[in-house]
């Protein structure tokens, strides 16, 4: 929430420091020159800020000048008359070792840095030129033409090399970007690197990969998207994998590291009086990685090593993937409506399982079954159903039934919840705290920068109602930035800039901090979250999951909401990170690229910002006149038990303000042949009878929800007929979710997939990309097509 | 590659460390909190642009000696693990300068309270004023040499300028 208001800029704005000294970016001139027009106190301000420049210039241009003349520097006479002779193997290695990783490290961390500030107009129609589909990663590498002059200077620079270069496979890097850019003119960012690459010494090991964030672009491009852009290159070539596999070795090697990091955390906590006290030490911001390498590996300092560095790439890619954990999941099995008519599950809003999904297939890997949560699927999807315009509920259910295009016997049910969405200029004050991983393990380019990228555009959005702390975990917890209004971006934006990774993780520590942090500056009638950022892998302090969920379960008794967001792979803990927003009344996404950051963050940010229902649980009761069977598609480890929908002591999901949920049955009519449903069947249990209120109803859906302050819950009942129409007919929604369920099946191997193939999958999926808002829709037949070539759903992969 | 000895090449490597030496070795000493230590990193960032391609680095020669520097520093206060401690000898020799030409004892005196209260900023903030203040680089430049992003460079310089304006205009103690 931007509102221009007219009101005067306030005195300890930093665009007044940056006018008075002439650095201030053009477009703000209009609105400083506006303010120093109507306030004194600006002006007053402006003057006494060139005051002290002015003497700060002087007395320090008079030290430099007492500064007495050098001795003469022997050695460089020496290099310049005999270089030859001095410039020795190890000297070389050094020297191209140091600059190769900061040009490795600004080569891909410079987006990072870079794009930690507003998103100026142009670059927002880019965004929404790329999300309307328009524009694809491959747009970019074609039409740019490589100018790494334009990109220099809009500030591409080396950062102080924190990050060990070994963390990114150089070698496959250099040889694209050879091919993207084979003749460049020297300039200073590019020859930095053409030096490195013509030099390029076996021993000296990495050399730079002149990314292809460095075909350049123009300043206003050269943002986040140049860092979409290079991650989605990256991983079309399978690359992240195998540098980011490294993780699982790495934190091995840290185990029994002494807790060096834990000292430097916890300094955090004198981090507010960082500018009153004259002690040093207090003065390092929180996570500040002094040592971001083990003891263990002094190899892996900024100057790197090739060789070890090529050694655990290799144990990387053998290992990679080893460290992700899925939960266990069994599919719902068809259920006969004799013995029990009735289904009863929890809503579910994380979309987390299928970007996780995406970040396999972009990586030519088959996600593992347990990893796919098929209503996750179905949910990441924007659907057209109306959210309501009037009456007592937050949102509109919508239900529509179809032939099953899978078993022409069969039908389907699709349940549809659309959310009112909620104007952002009314959007409540919001007092959020980012709780941000910030373990050695959160050190790759897809982790802790990508979380910073996420969090900054966040922020941007936010108003000066809104609050943000941060917080950190790894070792010890720290208060990075305490609770900091929104009027303040530039100090929170900065904080955001200066987090560090290193150390093992104490997630338990953290979260109790950030809920602390988040009670005391509870906003009554407001949005109170806590923003999870993590690659989910605590293992330091209360690592048995269950203690942190029951961790989260009794913080979330004070009605501050939990958000979850993923990070990274290879150690991805998928059940835990679903669990916890599961128990903290939240929800969970995957967050694998500044897209999806984007999406999750700015385009559903109402969604993700304002809870409009908690709670929420759908019974379904079938009428066995109608209805034979029923199989509930997803939502495997959301199921309640029928009792539980009456009883508002039990948590169930909660629905943010714009989101969709949709629920799909298949369903077996009554007088349908069946082979699966054959057999003889026990005697029928009823509990409860229902009447039906027409007898050719087929099912009636029953919704409970509570208001977001409320304990006590409302109730929709909504009796439906299946009227028989037909799949081809159907809805556009209601196609793509059968699309996506049916891709879901395949992924899962269901047993119930019927004749399905990826072929048939995109078949039914393709007449929905008529309408694709965001693209979303094309890129799923893009995941199918990768799946397919990869085996799946062709009967020819191995069971 | 280091060149076979060439006139102009020589010229330019020994032009520069003419003019750049001094500043180079202050902002050394601030970050390393040791003069000698500064010397020698100095030193080879000198010799590194002997080495360096001519034809890359002019243009922004000061601007490439002061990351080259940096990052070398920064290697070492990593390497022997300096970065948080700061011994009270070193204070001194950072504050009080080496004994020059005489001056007008207001002038010192005024230089002093600076230079103390600019040691009283926390480091980040102290390495851009200086870099913007006493080199002359434009935030532009001092986010290239340090990394951070130009909006946080401008960030730090207003946020260490306003505890400075406080303080010299206002006599006003050091605030947050």
């Amino acid at each position: 929430m931007n509102l221009d208001h007219p009101t005067t800029m306030d005195p300890s704005d930093p665009r007044l420091t940056a006018y008075a000294l002439g650095e201030l970016e053009p477009c703000e001139q209009a609105a400083v020159e506006q303010a120093l027009a109507q306030s004194d106190l600006c002006r007053q301000t402006v003057d006494e800020i060139r005051q002290t420049a002015a003497l700060l210039t002087e007395h320090m241009k008079a030290e430099l000048a007492r500064t007495p003349a050098p001795r003469p520097i022997l050695p460089i006479e020496t290099a310049l008359s005999t270089p030859a002779r001095f410039f020795t193997l190890r000297r070389k290695v050094l020297a191209l070792g140091s600059i190769a990783a900061v040009g490795i490290v600004s080569g891909l961390l410079l987006p990072a840095h870079q794009a930690a500030r507003l998103v100026t107009p142009e670059e927002m129609a880019r965004i929404e030129a790329k999300l309307a589909g328009r524009e694809t990663p491959e747009y970019y590498a074609k039409s740019a033409a490589p100018n790494p002059r334009d990109w220099f200077s809009q500030g591409g620079q080396p950062p102080g090399a924190v990050f060990s270069s070994d963390a990114f496979p150089a070698e496959p890097t250099l040889a694209q970007a050879r091919s993207v850019n084979p003749e460049q003119p020297p300039t200073f960012a590019r020859s930095r690197k053409a030096m490195v690459a013509k030099r390029a010494d076996p021993a000296a090991g990495q050399a730079a990969p002149a990314s292809p964030l460095s075909t350049g672009k123009t300043g206003e491009q050269q943002n986040g998207l140049g860092m979409m852009m290079a991650m989605q290159q990256m991983k079309a070539k399978g690359m992240m994998g195998g540098g980011m596999g490294m993780t699982p070795a790495r934190d091995g090697a840290k185990a029994g590291e002494p807790d060096r990091a834990a000292v430097t955390l916890s300094l955090a906590q004198g981090l507010e009086k960082e500018r009153k006290s004259k002690d040093k030490t207090a003065n390092m911001p929180a996570p500040n990685a002094t040592k971001p390498r083990t003891a263990n590996d002094p190899e892996r300092e900024v100057i790197g090593d090739g060789e070890a560095s090529r050694q655990l790439r290799e144990e990387g890619r053998r290992k990679r993937n080893s460290g992700e954990d899925y939960q266990r999941l069994v599919e719902n099995l068809f259920q006969k409506v004799d013995r029990d008519p009735r289904s009863t599950f929890s809503i579910d809003v994380d979309t987390a399982s299928y970007a996780n999904i995406r970040r396999f297939l972009d990586q030519n890997q088959v996600p593992p079954p347990d990893a796919v949560r098929i209503e996750e699927m179905i949910n990441y999807f924007p659907y057209a159903d109306a959210p309501p315009t009037d009456g007592p509920h937050p949102f509109a259910v919508h239900v529509e039934t179809s032939g099953c295009p899978w078993n022409p016997s069969h039908r389907l049910a699709r349940i549809g919840i659309a959310a009112k969405p909620i104007d952002q200029s009314r959007r409540p004050a919001s007092n959020l705290v980012f709780l941000v991983d910030v373990s050695g393990s959160m050190q790759a380019p897809n982790k802790l920068p990508l979380v910073q990228w996420s969090l900054s555009r966040l922020v941007e959005q936010l108003g000066e109602n809104d609050r943000v702390a941060i917080v950190v975990y790894a070792g010890a917890s720290g208060l990075v930035l305490p609770s900091t209004s929104c009027m303040h971006k530039a100090r929170i934006l900065s904080a955001i800039e200066e987090l560090q990774s290193g150390g093992s993780t104490n997630g338990a520590a953290g979260i109790q901090l950030a809920y602390d942090v988040a009670a005391q500056n509870f906003i009554t009638n407001g949005t109170n979250r806590v923003i999870l950022a993590t690659d989910g892998d605590f293992n330091v302090g209360a690592t048995d999951p269950n203690d942190l969920v029951r961790l989260i379960e009794a913080k979330a008794k004070s009605r501050v909401f939990l958000s979850v967001l993923g990070y990274g792979m290879g150690n991805l803990k998928d059940a835990t990170l679903e669990k916890l927003a599961d128990k903290g009344n939240g929800h969970y996404a995957y967050i694998d690229s500044p897209r999806e950051a984007y999406k999750v963050l700015v385009e559903e940010m109402g969604s993700t910002l304002v809870t409009i229902a908690k709670d929420v649980k759908i019974q379904m009761i079938f009428n066995p006149a109608m209805v034979r069977a029923f199989r509930l598609i997803g939502y495997e480890n959301r199921l309640l038990a029928h009792r539980d929908f009456n009883d508002d002591t039990k948590d169930a999901g909660e629905i943010g303000a714009g989101a969709h949920v949709t629920a799909l049955y298949e369903i077996v009519p009554r007088g349908a042949s069946d082979p699966i449903l054959a057999g003889n069947e026990p005697a029928a249990k009823q509990d409860g009878s229902f009447d039906f209120a027409a007898p050719e109803t087929s099912f009636t859906v029953r919704l409970r929800y509570k208001p977001p302050k409320e304990d006590e819950s409302k109730l929709i009942e909504r009796p439906v007929t299946d009227r028989g129409g037909g799949f081809a007919t159907s809805s556009d929604d209601m196609r793509l979710a059968a699309a996506v369920a049916a891709f879901g099946m395949l992924l899962r191997r269901s047993p119930y997939h019927g004749d399905l193939t990826a072929a048939s999958v995109l078949t039914i999926a393709r007449p929905t990309l008529d309408h694709d808002p965001g693209g979303y829709r094309a890129e799923f037949l893009e995941l199918v097509r990768k799946a397919e070539r990869l085996g799946l759903g062709t009967g020819l992969e191995a069971p | 590659m280091p060149k076979s000895p060439e006139p102009d090449h020589d010229a330019w490597v020994r032009d520069a460390v003419l003019r750049h030496e001094g500043g180079l070795i202050l902002y050394a000493a601030r970050l390393l909190r040791d003069r000698e230590l500064a010397r020698d990193v100095v030193q080879e960032t000198f010799l590194r642009l002997c080495a360096a391609d001519r034809a890359a680095v002019d243009g922004h020669l000061a601007e490439w000696l002061f990351t080259v520097c940096r990052n070398r520093a920064l290697d070492l206060l990593r390497k022997e693990n300096r970065m948080a401690t700061l011994r009270e000898e070193h204070i001194q020799l950072c504050l009080s300068p080496e004994p020059g030409p005489p001056e007008i004892a207001e002038h010192d005196e005024r230089s002093n309270q600076i230079l103390r209260l600019l040691e009283s900023l926390p480091d980040k903030e102290r390495e851009v004023i200086r870099l913007k203040f006493q080199n002359g680089f434009s935030y532009q430049e001092i986010s290239r040499i340090t990394g951070h992003s130009v909006s946080n460079v401008g960030y730090l310089i207003h946020a260490g300028i306003t505890s400075l304006r406080a303080q010299l205009i206002h006599g006003q103690a050091a605030k947050a």
